[in-house]
């Protein structure tokens, strides 16, 4: 890769490296994890900087290398995630407003399966529509909407009353 | 919910809310991490595409060789021919390749001729001065050659110079005088015939089997005079392994084929064949046409010891 490439790759890295990073950890609920998964995208993304003709569709393509790496690896056997009956244990969480939204979310989400949970933060972290996320999961629009309605309802159940904000409406 | 504009709102804030990375440790990698990461895999996908077009090379190279053999079976086919053509035009004394001309041939007063190192089955060819009447010849056998025939004195009638002369063998002189040469001092064609066994002849050492191997002719004609004069049969341009050989000759209405098989090597006779294990742990097989039946065990028993 020539040098002009080169400074296009950096600015866009230091331009989305965080948004990206956040929409990982909200995927994986964990920090570490979601560097992990960062940089695995960015890494791919570099490795196909030459190849990439519209610049306008690389975040369309981060998140869905993004969501790949997230939802594959839920698949390997070692980091399979197990899913339990037990509602998250929301006494744990620290006493600020912020930092309690903040974990029962998470905790909430680790509880989702991962294409509902991928789609959820698609929908509600990145403002992608029903299209957009749908291209970015490789699936139908049907699809998105009802993993969306699911996803909803696995998080309320998860969650109890602890959030208001995703009490059904009306 | 979902359709609720309000509510999404406030679930998009909720969940950025829940992003936010106030609270979260610093980004692990940088953008020279990402680069170097990015160049390190390119360079192991290089490797190893190129360790697999090498891997590939080096096995259709292994490939072709193992082919050309095959392919030089056209090579054989093709020299066939010429080779039968040339068999048919020889004159009816065909000598081995192998055959190692030691005498001096019917000089007067040579000495008898030695056959070479190797000389298999040499006549080992002593020669009896001039006018020294009924002298052995007292020639000194090559390196190898076993039971020798002795040289011949003058009018000895044991020195019959055979019209051909047994593959290996070392065609001794013969001292002037002396009836029997007849065609001892000829080179190749005279000779005479061995009354030991030499050194069995042993596996080929061509690359595919020689159809009408002329060593293996040779010691045929020994025992089958007939042959001498015989037309090679047709062949197959299959590549048979090298270490085999092979004589079809056209004979007493059919085809009398003989076979060496090396050992090791499993065979499986036609109706009508007999074979014999030979000298050098091989297998001889004798194919004769009905006409020359009774032929073939005295055939494979000559045959045996030599092969």
């Amino acid at each position: 890769m020539d040098a002009l490439a080169e400074a296009d790759f950096e600015r866009y890295f230091r331009a989305r490296r965080d948004a990206i990073r956040r929409t990982a950890y909200l995927m994986c609920g964990d920090w570490h994890r979601a560097d992990d998964h960062t940089q695995a995208a960015f890494v791919a993304l570099h490795r196909h900087w030459r190849r990439v003709r519209d610049k306008g569709a690389l975040d369309a393509w981060m998140r869905r290398t993004l969501m790949r790496a997230v939802v594959d690896e839920s698949r390997r056997p070692w980091r399979r995630e197990r899913f339990t009956d037990d509602v998250v244990a929301v006494d744990k969480v620290v006493a600020d407003p912020d930092v309690t939204t903040r974990h029962v979310l998470v905790d909430g989400l680790r509880s989702v399966p991962p294409r509902q949970r991928a789609v959820l933060v698609l929908r509600y972290l990145d403002g992608l529509d029903v299209a957009a996320t749908a291209a970015a999961l490789g699936c139908s629009e049907g699809t998105v909407k009802s993993q969306t309605s699911h996803g909803l309802a696995a998080l309320r159940t998860a969650l109890g009353g602890s959030l208001d904000d995703l009490r059904p409406a009306g | 919910m979902t359709g609720d504009t309000g509510d999404e709102d406030r679930l998009a804030g909720l969940f950025r809310e829940a992003a936010s990375d106030g609270g979260a440790p610093a980004p692990g990698f940088d953008h020279g991490d990402v680069v170097a990461t990015s160049r390190r895999i390119t360079a192991r996908r290089r490797s190893a595409v190129i360790g697999g077009a090498l891997a590939l090379f080096v096995v259709a190279g292994v490939g072709t060789v193992s082919v050309l053999p095959r392919a030089d079976t056209s090579t054989v086919s093709a020299a066939a021919p010429a080779q039968r053509a040339a068999d048919a035009a020889a004159p009816p004394a065909p000598a081995a390749p192998e055959a190692a001309v030691g005498g001096a041939g019917c000089a007067p007063g040579a000495g008898g001729g030695a056959g070479s190192p190797g000389a298999v089955g040499a006549a080992g060819g002593g020669a009896g001065s001039p006018g020294a009447d009924g002298a052995a010849g007292g020639g000194a056998g090559s390196p190898g050659a076993v039971g020798a025939a002795g040289g011949s004195g003058p009018g000895s009638a044991a020195a019959a110079g055979g019209g051909v002369g047994a593959p290996g063998s070392a065609v001794g002189g013969a001292a002037p005088g002396a009836g029997a040469c007849v065609n001892g001092g000829s080179g190749a064609g005279g000779g005479a015939a061995a009354s030991g066994v030499g050194a069995p002849l042993g596996p080929g050492a061509t690359t595919c089997a020689d159809r009408q191997d002329p060593a293996l002719r040779a010691l045929l004609v020994q025992v089958l005079p007939e042959a001498a004069n015989a037309r090679p049969a047709a062949t197959t341009d299959v590549c048979l392994p090298g270490s085999e050989r092979y004589v079809s000759l056209e004979l007493g209405g059919g085809v009398f084929t003989v076979a060496y098989l090396p050992p090791g090597t499993v065979a499986s006779l036609a109706p009508g064949a007999t074979s014999a294990r030979t000298a050098s742990g091989g297998t001889v097989i004798v194919s004769p046409p009905p006409a020359l039946d009774g032929r073939a065990p005295a055939v494979l028993q000559y045959l045996a010891p030599r092969l």
